[in-house]
């Protein structure tokens, strides 16, 4: 076994061939191994690179089979990638903080071409200063521009949606790329134990790739992406704009189907997680790793009597509006996590507390709301961290003004 | 450009004069007379006004910059149809701001004088309702959103070829040969048949024939000169005036048809003057005299000693 650290058991179902050490970045080669991908472009760039490591380290062994094609830079690997998607191959990319940002130019393309590759980013802060920390702002880059975006908390989850997030971006309705992002070093660089579903698991689970008419090949002579300028450029982004809109619809199949082949793993609504909420009056959402110190500050929490809970949100994009309207709605209070930064914007919250806020407005009983910029740079959100934002968002939920509104969490001050 | 435009959209031919509103005005760059471009306009419901600003063919600010003055003649021109939207007082003092150069304020101050309802002779004429020809081209209608392939995906032009006229596949969207200001004039009669025309030509308008000729399509043919520059025999590809022709029929078939009745159209409308348009600055046009070569006679373009080894 080459990225398998131990063997422990083989799981009775049959849909999972064993049970590994895995980091996060293990646990991704696996899903793209298992997705039988095409084309795999790389570049390195940390914690990204050691997804390119366990790849390549999977084919080397003879355990995978894939064209494997070191860029020169993100911004071919990516349009390696786009352009690889584009005839029919099941392409994979991924990268981190600035290596992403300074491969836009191709990200872009590949939404606005409606193409379905998928990509992981290991989330890292945007230099300056360097820092090989955990921020969101990388991934958010892409958030406006038709892609769907989706956060995991652990391996076992980083695998799992490399399979599903192929299902829902290469389905006819959807055709659009898919960014799999996953906290730098705190799931990147993390083991836990991960059931490896089994080839025939995931291939029943995990159609083939068909791009059909839109398919680039000499049968199918077709030119893609010719300058059209104004004539054009409207009907295009509503088109895209439908796509993006039927996705949410895809996602709840593509995990009903999930639980269809794999035994019960993900609960309705899909798009978020709930813990411990049904009696809660306040709660935290947020996106990723924030999830672990989170809900243990509940257990905690819970065991005092206080009713909180947690909401963690798998799916950015598409943002799943009305099912978290209705959830958060029932709550006294909620706290938004950011681990990203938007300054200068409405009321200078992160970028997560803009979306969350702006999906409660038509909400007819809108929560107190309040925002912890928290975790920045990959600084370590602790559970007393965790309890300390319950706290805050308690008290929120019994005042009228704004005070308190934003809070920094872990800042030296 | 008055026998039509081709948007980059792709989607047809549409009028010169399409965006021409009641008592408006179309200004035209040309050496013709307005009753000439009349022939290749299209008729508008109501009256409006054709001004030319006399001078030859020029793309100044599409691609190239030929800098021939015309940038600066039609603000002055554009200043005499309608000084509400721009005095000439402003435009000569914006040329001499931006530029510090006299003769580019002039130069815009002629065209405006030019154009001035005193001006002898007129250059703006009425043009009514029954001015202009019936517009023959379909009007292109876009798709709606949801009529377009996802994907900025658009289909390619069928794959296939036949002999003769017309016989590749081509868009039928996208031809550009409107706007055109010169078309190649072919001599079957001194063709080498040596494919050269065929093979150099960017936008593929030649189609070969079953005797080994080269038949063009004009409807795709830009004008560029590439054909008549490459074409080893002498006289046998000439750039004439675009506007000397009213449709676009095929040169082969005309020629195949009556062989001395096409030589003598053909060299009506070549004229005696061979004007030659340098590349990229389009100044110091030369213009020399051609010769009318009797019917066969080849006749190498440059001499072999010329030729540089
Ligand atoms: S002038 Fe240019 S476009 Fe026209 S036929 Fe000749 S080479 Fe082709
Ligand atoms: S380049 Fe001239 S001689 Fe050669 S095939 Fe064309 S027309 Fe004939």
């Amino acid at each position: 076994m080459s990225v398998a650290v131990a063997q422990t058991k083989s799981d009775q179902s049959g849909v999972y061939e064993r049970e590994d050490l895995l980091n996060g970045c293990q646990a991704v080669a696996h899903g793209v191994r298992l997705a039988d991908v095409d084309v795999i472009a790389a570049y390195p760039i940390r914690p990204y690179t050691e997804v390119m490591d366990a790849l390549s380290k999977l084919i080397a062994d003879g355990q995978f089979d894939a064209e494997y094609i070191i860029a020169d830079s993100e911004h071919s690997q990516f349009e390696i990638v786009k352009h690889a998607s584009s005839v029919n191959a099941r392409a994979f990319g991924g990268s981190s903080g600035t290596g992403w940002m300074y491969g836009m130019e191709a990200l872009v393309v590949t939404a606005t071409d409606r193409l379905p590759p998928l990509f992981v980013v290991g989330n890292r802060a945007l230099d300056d200063p360097g820092a090989f920390g955990v921020e969101h702002n990388d991934a958010m880059a892409v958030r406006d521009m038709g892609w769907l975006l989706c956060w995991v908390t652990t391996p076992q989850e980083a695998l799992e949606h490399v399979l599903i997030g192929y299902r829902i971006a290469e389905d006819k309705k959807v055709r659009m790329p898919m960014g799999l992002a996953m906290d730098g070093a705190f799931l990147t660089h993390s083991q836990h134990m991960v059931k490896i579903p089994s080839p025939e698991a995931a291939k029943r689970f995990l159609p083939q790739y068909d791009l059909a008419e839109r398919r680039l090949h000499p049968d199918n002579p077709i030119s893609v992406a010719p300058q059209a300028n104004e004539d054009w450029v409207i009907e295009i982004r509503r088109l895209n704009w439908e796509a993006a809109k039927r996705a949410r619809g895809v996602i709840k199949e593509a995990y009903k189907e999930f639980n269809n082949v794999f035994g019960e793993r993900y609960s309705a609504p899909y798009y978020f997680e709930e813990f411990m909420t049904e009696d809660a009056d306040v709660v935290l959402i947020g996106l990723g790793t924030v999830a672990a110190p989170a809900r243990t500050a509940v257990r905690r929490m819970r065991e005092k009597g206080q009713k909180v809970g947690y909401v963690n949100l798998r799916w950015f994009r598409p943002f799943p509006t009305v099912e978290l309207r209705d959830c958060l709605s029932r709550f006294k209070a909620v706290g938004v996590v950011d681990r990203d930064f938007a300054h200068g914007s409405p009321d200078d919250c992160g970028i997560l507390m803009h979306e969350v806020r702006s999906c409660l407005y038509p909400a007819k009983n809108r929560p107190a709301i309040v925002n912890f910029m928290g975790g920045l740079g990959g600084r370590d959100l602790s559970i007393a961290d965790a309890q300390r934002m319950y706290e805050t968002t308690q008290q929120a939920a019994t005042k009228d003004s704004m005070d308190g509104f934003i809070t920094w969490i872990g800042l030296r001050e | 450009m008055c026998k039509g435009v081709e948007p980059w959209g792709w989607h047809g031919v549409r009028p010169i004069n399409e965006r021409v509103v009641k008592d408006g005005c179309l200004l035209v760059v040309s050496n013709k007379k307005p009753e000439e471009l009349l022939k290749f306009i299209g008729k508008k419901p109501y009256n409006y006004r054709i001004a030319i600003l006399d001078g030859d063919a020029s793309l100044a600010g599409l691609w190239v910059n030929k800098d021939d003055l015309t940038h600066e003649r039609i603000l002055g021109g554009i200043a005499a149809i309608d000084p509400a939207v721009i005095s000439i007082e402003a435009v000569e003092a914006y040329l001499m701001d931006k530029t510090k150069q006299k003769h580019r304020a002039e130069a815009a101050r002629a065209a405006y004088e030019s154009l001035r309802q005193e001006a002898k002779p007129p250059r703006v004429k009425t043009v009514t309702p029954n001015d202009g020809i019936v517009w023959t081209h379909e009007r292109p209608v876009l798709p709606k959103w949801f009529e377009m392939q996802e994907g900025t995906v658009v289909p390619a032009v069928k794959r296939g070829f036949e002999m003769g006229p017309k016989g590749q596949s081509r868009n039928a969207m996208f031809k550009r040969g409107t706007t055109k200001t010169q078309r190649p004039a072919v001599r079957f009669d001194l063709c080498t048949k040596c494919t050269l025309c065929w093979v150099e030509c960017p936008d593929e308008c030649f189609d070969p024939t079953t005797d080994g000729f080269y038949d063009i399509e004009y409807q795709y043919c830009v004008g560029c000169g590439k054909c008549a520059e490459v074409c080893p025999v002498k006289e046998c590809i000439v750039m004439v005036d675009e506007l000397q022709f009213e449709d676009d029929h095929s040169p082969w078939e005309h020629w195949k048809k009556d062989s001395q009745e096409y030589i003598t159209w053909v060299e009506e409308k070549k004229g005696k003057d061979r004007v030659s348009y340098p590349f990229v600055t389009g100044k110091g046009i030369t213009v020399t005299q051609g010769v009318v070569m009797p019917e066969g006679k080849i006749v190498p373009v440059r001499k072999t000693e010329e030729v540089e080894v």
